[in-house]
Parts: structure tokens; C-alpha cells; sequence
């Protein structure tokens, strides 16, 4: 058939999709990257552990995954990335804390300034809004799989407390305060 | 906690650490979509991991994304 390729649609689809989730990517990386500075094993890292398991859950392939961790532990040559918060406010006054990993400051921080500048918002010196946040972990819990009193007695046998406990739908969401911070 | 929930087999769905306000702002109509605008422009960008913010909104709003 002429002038019919299944091939040229598909792939217009294919690259806004494939866009998204390379970006993704790289923004996982990013974490893996700095997580595998203290240390290459997930079974001794904590955080990255974490990053792996956010990078398995976005289907990044493993020796996608590996490369990354080989660049943090110094393995492969690399760039040294740092995390840097970024504060700022938004329209209405809402305070906003933007969470970087970037390996050039200097083009970060003009960037987000404009960014804010454009959206009816302002970018903050340090402190400005940090002080209004904590750090806390979220779980999310199927609300089948287990009934709140013993949630409760698990978080306190971990030593932490659950600050907020929200029920939506099919599942349970906890926030626990980590009580060593 | 992630490990205790784990040894306890409760499975969980996700898991992660965040930064969580203690105040909140309200905000509705047309200065809600304008923050939101804002988070997603500033989730676009390479650099950043992750955007915390002290907004609480309709929920039909939010939906509209």
C-alpha cells in the first residue's frame, strides 16, 4: 500500500513517550549517582537503595542502572553532582522548596530564577521558606493488607511515630516521623 | 521503618522520604492552576529532583492536570 507506514506513526508516538521517560531517566540516574558516592552496595547504602528501587519501579533498565552506580562510586570518569535546595515562593504565597542535583550551580540557579520570574513567583535567598518544611517518610500501604492499630504497633516498635494517617480509596497512606532526625 | 514493614510482610506500595510543611497555604480558582504551572516548569527541568511546596487546593483542580 502506498503513502501507508505504520512505522512513521507509531514512531511519532513512540518519541514523545520515549522523550518523557529518557528524562526520567536521567533525573533517577542523577540520584543513583549521588546515592553510590557513599558506597556501591545497596545493602549498606540506604539511599541507595532507595534510588534503585524508584529507578526498577520506572522499568530503567539494569545496566542503565549499573552505569549509573559506576559513575557515583568513581568508577567511570564522571562529573561531581551536589544536591542544592532552592527556595523560593510561587503565586499566592505559596512557599516552594525545589530539591537539585545539579553539577553546575551557576547555570542552575539563573535557570529556576527565570523560571519562577516567568510563573508570577520569586526565588528566595536561603531560609527564606526552608524552615516551614520537615523531613518525613511516606508509605503507601494497600489498606487490605493491614488495620491501623497494628500499623500503629509496628511504627512504634520502629521508634517512630505516624504523624498523619489518610485513607483514600483502595489504599492507606501513612506518614511516619522519623524520630532520629 | 521500611525494613521493620518489611520483615512484618507488610507490603508496601511505595516508599520514600519527603519534605513535609507545617503550615499551609490555601489557594483556589486561577491562582491554584498558576502554581501548579509553576511546579510542573520547575519539574521539567534537569536539575531538579524534586519540588516541595506548602499548597493546599481543591481537589478538581488538581484533577484537571
Amino acid at each position: 500500500m502506498a503513502g501507508h507506514s505504520h512505522w512513521a506513526k507509531v514512531k511519532r508516538a513512540k518519541a514523545s513517550v520515549d522523550a518523557k521517560r529518557g528524562q526520567l531517566w536521567s533525573k533517577l540516574s542523577r540520584r543513583i549517582i549521588v546515592a553510590a558516592k557513599g558506597g556501591g552496595n545497596p545493602d549498606d547504602n540506604l539511599s541507595l537503595r532507595y534510588a534503585i528501587d524508584e529507578a526498577r519501579a520506572a522499568n530503567m533498565p539494569n545496566d542503565t542502572i549499573e552505569r549509573a552506580i559506576k559513575k557515583g562510586t568513581g568508577e567511570l570518569g564522571g562529573q561531581a553532582y551536589e544536591t542544592v535546595m532552592y527556595e523560593g515562593f510561587g503565586p499566592g504565597g505559596v512557599a516552594m522548596l525545589v530539591e537539585c542535583l545539579t553539577n553546575n550551580r551557576s547555570r542552575t540557579a539563573p535557570e529556576l530564577r527565570t523560571i519562577f520570574d516567568r510563573r508570577g513567583g520569586q526565588l528566595g535567598g536561603a531560609n527564606s521558606v526552608a524552615w516551614m518544611f520537615e523531613p518525613k517518610g511516606v508509605f503507601i500501604i494497600a489498606s487490605d493488607a493491614i488495620d491501623e492499630d497494628s500499623l500503629m504497633e509496628i511504627a512504634l516498635e520502629a521508634g517512630r511515630r505516624i504523624s498523619r494517617h489518610r485513607r483514600a480509596s483502595s489504599k492507606s497512606h501513612a506518614k511516619c516521623h522519623n524520630t532520629t532526625r | 521503618m521500611k525494613e521493620t514493614l518489611q520483615a512484618k510482610n507488610v507490603p508496601t506500595l511505595s516508599a520514600r522520604l519527603t519534605m513535609v510543611p507545617t503550615t499551609t497555604v490555601q489557594v483556589e480558582g486561577d491562582v491554584a492552576r498558576h502554581v501548579l504551572g509553576l511546579v510542573d516548569a520547575l519539574e521539567e527541568n534537569d536539575d531538579v529532583q524534586n519540588v516541595y511546596a506548602n499548597y493546599e487546593m481543591p481537589d478538581d483542580i488538581l484533577e484537571e492536570q
